[in-house]
């Protein structure tokens, strides 16, 4: 006799789909199920076998399977930073979150929004140490090469820069930098801006042999209400003592955006905001390149994009190679200088659509690796300057929301290749293989486009062709991001406002 | 039941509709996706997504070939599967339009494409996306625009401008006519639901500010702030005062993209002490762009920014709102508003000082009369304490009760609870002041009532100190001049007269009282009170309820001091 519940729940339990066990081809390597082959074991149990593979071709060590034309990313762990939603609710931008692999890829350091400074294995994410800074936003972090100390910087009244030991988390020594580019008092909790106003290390590089390149800037207002800046450069040895400063003798009266650092020199890209003439002697709105030991050497000054800008600016994108020196600007152009060389590419540059009408996309980050420029252009705007300050932008520039290759012909510089997505495009990370671009909040309400494209970067082929893979995260990705020589990838998801709503995770996650 | 669970095995159906997007192949399904595959129509996989949560759309990523067609397998989290096919037009572009410029971009599709009308023409943005390097041209009305696509994914942007008559348009084996329809009127589907100010960021209504109005803190203040180096950071230079906000509803059956553009005007033109000053710039208004879905709602929040060095004295600007369509040259709409701007109240200021100063005044007072403590009869003591205690009993029942029903009264809980309060408090202190008509009394009553408030309810605050000193200096000021402590034989004159005497003492004092309460909420806590509600806590719980209170107190004192006779 058949049993009417029973029947039910069989033919329930057959609406029910087996869990999947394909491989999973993820960049030069296939996921398998634990019983199949030996390999890395991923926190899920699943083993990773380094295998390079070619779209379209069978695999052997994935059972014969055909390998798909683009790879999968999985995420191999997160890591939770704490609550923001309070911030994002209230119409704050994205949470500065640092990132940092150890110089052998075993251990990743985060620093968040909320002051914490974690370091957590790299492969499972099991957590190493956790350490919260008092009233702080962490700004950068960096390994010592040996990776036996981590490196804190932190933007906050005091900006202390910290050497933590990279096994316990204790403190090794710090360094007070608003020493060096002043104090300021704290803003009130309901100013989401106002930590920005904080002196803070905005660039944080080791070099060859331990040394550390600090980028130290602060611009507040006084208490008369006056626009006040600060900046300096230092060169600290690991134990943070001065080696060397720019100025040598106090700050100066600028601030720094960015900077680039290679083995024979520093490029920090400068602006100012604060009242009273800017000093004659700095390039503003340019980028001043100095030597290992903090001289100057030379600057680059960008006269400004007639007549649509009264100035310019460089914001993340710079890039330094021994005497070439790369910048992309807030009016859309990369200029590309050294000795004797200036090119430039009009990537996003005004143009007139409509009835003379200009739009024009800045250069949001750029790169420099074996010659090629990359370069990603935020969305479009009206430059400030234009003529009519009411116009609107009345379509996208062409050149918006892109990645594109640069490279240089001559006296030029020449379209390589370019890839525009659904994505929004934010950050950018070169590392030996591959050209990481994150793909960050959004207007619409879609949820299927957060995460990290990475792209080859050696070879041939159009952007699409490049484009190896599109790792998927549950929530918009912060632009800084880091990756390891194996492929692994850290980034920063952070909520975001939904209408009302504040979705997502304020969370690192690694992929590969 | 075997039936039902075979319908409930039955999943709705899937629909599929795909298009090319930037970087690939974009599915809409009728049901939410969890897995998108593309293939060639021979099946061989060109590529798949599956979204982390499932999506109604999902992009794949992977180049797509002019002319070519392409599978497309979208798969929900049941498992329902749905095949759909793509042909790619065999141009080397991808040809979007937006009618106008600016608006929502559709994919070109041969064929009539109704453009609003517009006085001096419609721009119609062509927007050309390279699936191959070509070279391509874009023929608007007979006239050709080479245009110059030199990788894959390369841009160019056209813009046909439409006026009175159609417009054809031809890329490659596209042919579009532009057609102006006057019938299409975006202003007729827009609608201003609301228009606060002020607002926060998100568009909430700020509660602590006035309505309609900025009020600043006086010059002098601010100076002596900064010189002092006391008082809180000064404000970023580029951080907003407050935001204004609009709730907009769009009725149409698309959606329309704004720019809202705001100003703040004086005498019909920009003020200077309304620009917006951002990366260092300083423009006349603020704007933003925003997109109202097709028959739906969107709310917009834009910055108001005032620089408090180029404003003096009272004055009315004009709040101005105009709300532009993306590409248009002139607003559908334009609200203008008035705002009130004051420098912060001098008087509050001043008030506030003269309070500290009194406070000061009634605790020297304080320090005097308590040498004399000691040579007061016991039985006064006990008089002034028993009354104190009374006065304190009344008051903490009030306190409870004020707090209990006070979710329903909301800000008019002291003008009903009032009565009952200072009415009785009145009547108490009227009571013991007739009994004992001495200085110092008062401050005694005032004292201890205080330090018991404070012990039962925790409710010990710095600003106690200046409370509690200028009602001590108020008190027996009031009773001073009103001559209740100057000598006794007032208490023998007629009933009327020994109310006016007590309601002029006591009234006057809470009267002063109640607005150093006012002057520190205002000078420190910037809560600032509308005038009507300001005027009746002055008038009712301040005056009237205490004079009720003294009307109590006349015949019970008389027939207190009848007793003790």
């Amino acid at each position: 006799m058949i049993h009417a519940p029973t029947v039910f729940l069989a033919l329930l339990a057959a609406c029910s789909s087996p869990p999947p066990t394909a491989p999973v081809f993820v960049r030069d390597g296939v996921v398998l199920s634990r019983a199949a082959v030996q390999g890395r074991t991923l926190p899920d149990d699943r083993v990773l076998v380094s295998a390079p593979w070619t779209p379209g071709e069978p695999v052997a060590v994935a059972g014969g399977a055909t390998a798909p034309t683009t790879a999968s990313c999985i995420p191999l762990f997160h890591v939770p930073l704490g609550d923001v939603s309070r911030g994002v609710a209230a119409g704050g931008a994205a949470p500065d979150t640092a990132l940092a692999f150890s110089p052998d890829g075993s251990w990743l350091a985060i620093g968040s929004a909320r002051g914490e400074v974690v370091v957590v294995d790299a492969w499972t994410g099991a957590i190493r140490w956790r350490r919260t800074l008092a009233e702080t936003l962490l700004r950068q972090l960096a390994w010592a090469p040996d990776g036996s100390t981590v490196y804190a910087a932190e933007q906050s009244p005091d900006a202390y820069l910290w050497a933590l030991d990279a096994v316990s988390g204790a403190e090794r020594s710090r360094l007070r930098l608003a020493d060096h580019v002043e104090t300021s008092a704290p803003p009130p909790g309901d100013d989401l801006y106002g930590v920005y106003t904080l002196p803070a290390a905005y660039a944080l590089k080791v070099v060859d042999g331990g040394d550390l390149i600090v980028a130290a800037t602060h611009g507040w207002s006084g208490a008369d209400g006056r626009r006040l800046n600060r900046a300096r450069v230092l060169r600290l040895a690991a134990d943070l003592t001065e080696r060397a400063a720019w100025p040598s003798e106090g700050a100066a009266d600028a601030v720094i955006l960015s900077m680039a650092v290679d083995s024979g020199g520093v490029a920090v890209s400068l602006r100012r905001s604060a009242d009273g003439p800017p000093p004659e002697s700095l390039p503003i709105n340019g980028v001043l390149l100095l030597d290992a030991r903090l001289q100057p050497i030379r600057s680059e000054r960008y006269p400004p994009l007639q007549p649509h800008f009264s100035d310019t600016f460089v914001w993340q994108a710079l890039a330094l190679d021994g005497e070439r020196l790369v910048a992309g600007l807030g009016d859309g152009r990369v200029i590309d200088r050294a000795p004797g060389i200036d090119r430039t590419h009009p990537l996003a540059t005004p143009v007139e659509v409509g009835d003379g009408i200009p739009v024009v996309a800045s250069v949001g980050f750029l790169g420099l690796a074996e010659g090629r420029i990359h370069a990603v252009t935020n969305v479009t705007n009206i430059p400030w300057g234009a003529a009519d300050p009411s116009l609107r932008p009345p379509d996208a520039h062409p050149g918006e929301n892109a990645l594109t290759a640069l490279d240089a012909d001559d006296g030029s510089l020449r379209l390589a290749w370019t890839w525009r997505g659904p994505h929004r495009l934010t950050g950018l990370h070169l590392s030996e293989q591959w050209v990481l671009v994150g793909a960050g909040a959004r207007s619409d309400a879609r949820t299927d486009l957060f995460g990290v494209l990475a792209f080859e970067r050696s070879g041939r082929g159009s952007g699409s062709e490049r484009l190896r893979a599109a790792c998927a995260t549950e929530s918009p990705v912060f632009y800084a991001m880091d990756s390891t020589a194996d492929g692994r990838i850290a980034v920063a998801e952070h909520p975001w406002a939904d209408g009302d709503r504040v979705r997502g995770q304020y969370r690192a996650t690694v992929l590969r | 039941m075997i039936l039902a669970a075979l319908m409930a095995c039955t999943p709705a159906p899937l629909e599929l509709e795909a298009r090319v997007v930037d970087g690939g192949i974009e599915v809409d399904g009728s049901r939410p996706l969890a897995r998108v595959s593309i293939a060639e129509s021979s099946g061989l996989a060109l590529g798949e997504t599956s979204p982390i949560s499932p999506a109604e759309t999902a992009a794949v990523l992977l180049p797509v070939r002019p002319g070519a067609s392409y599978r497309v397998l979208g798969e929900t989290e049941d498992g329902v599967v749905a095949v759909t096919e793509l042909r790619v037009p065999s141009g080397c572009a991808r040809v979007e339009l937006e009618v106008p410029a600016g608006q929502s971009r559709w994919p070109a599709s041969t064929g009539a494409w109704p453009v609003p009308h517009r006085d001096g023409g419609t721009p119609v943005g062509l927007r050309l996306t390279a699936l191959e390097p070509c070279t391509t041209s874009v023929v608007v009305d007979g006239e050709p625009v080479t245009v110059e696509l030199p990788t894959a994914g390369a841009r160019e942007s056209v813009i046909a401008t439409v006026g009175d008559t159609a417009v054809t348009v031809e890329i490659d084996d596209l042919s579009l006519e532009l057609v102006p329809d006057p019938s299409q009127d975006p202003a007729a589907d827009l609608r201003v639901e609301g228009w606060t100010f002020p607002t926060d960021a998100r568009g909430g209504y700020d509660p602590t500010r006035a309505a309609d109005r900025i009020d600043l803190p006086p010059r002098w203040w601010t100076a002596l702030l900064a010189s002092s180096g006391l008082g809180i950071r000064a404000r970023h230079d580029q951080a907003p005062w407050a935001w204004q906000t609009l709730e907009l509803t769009n009725d149409a059956d698309r959606p329309l993209h704004l720019v809202v553009e705001a100003t703040i005007e004086e005498e019909g033109t920009p003020s200077p002490a309304f620009r917006v000053r951002i990366r260092d710039h300083a423009v006349d208004g603020s704007r933003a762009l925003v997109t109202v879905p097709r028959e739906g709602r969107a709310q917009v929040a834009l910055p108001v920014y005032v620089d408090p060095t180029q404003l003096t004295g009272r004055r009315v600007v004009t709040r101005r709102v105009s709300l532009t369509p993306l590409g248009a040259d002139s607003p559908l709409q334009t609200l203008t508003a008035p705002l009130a701007v004051s420098r912060g109240s001098s008087w509050a200021t001043a008030g506030l000082l003269a309070a500290l100063a009194v406070s000061v005044a009634g605790w020297l007072g304080v320090a005097l009369g308590l040498r004399g403590l000691g040579r007061q009869r016991t039985s006064d003591l006990v008089t002034v304490a028993l009354f104190a205690s009374a006065t304190w009993v009344v008051g903490a029942a009030f306190q409870v009760v004020g707090t209990t029903i006070g979710w329903l009264l909301g800000p008019f809980t002291p003008l009903v609870m009032g009565l009952p309060d200072q009415a009785f408090r009145a009547c108490l202190l009227a009571t013991l002041l007739t009994l004992i008509p001495r200085p110092g009394v008062l401050a005694l009553g005032a004292g201890v009532g205080f330090l018991l408030r404070g012990l039962t309810f925790g409710a010990l605050h710095p600003t106690d100190l200046l409370y509690l000193g200028s009602a001590i200096a108020f008190l027996e000021g009031g009773a001073w001049l009103s001559g209740l402590t100057r000598d006794s034989s007032w208490r023998d004159a007629s009933r009327l007269t020994r109310w006016l005497r007590l309601t002029v003492g006591l009234a006057g004092a809470n009267v002063a009282a109640t607005a150093v309460g006012l002057v520190v909420t205002a000078t420190l806590y910037r809560l600032y009170l509308a005038e009507w509600y300001v005027a009746a806590l002055l008038l009712l719980p301040g005056t009237a309820y205490v004079a009720v209170g003294c009307a109590l107190a006349v015949p019970f004192a008389e027939s207190l001091r009848e007793v003790r006779r």
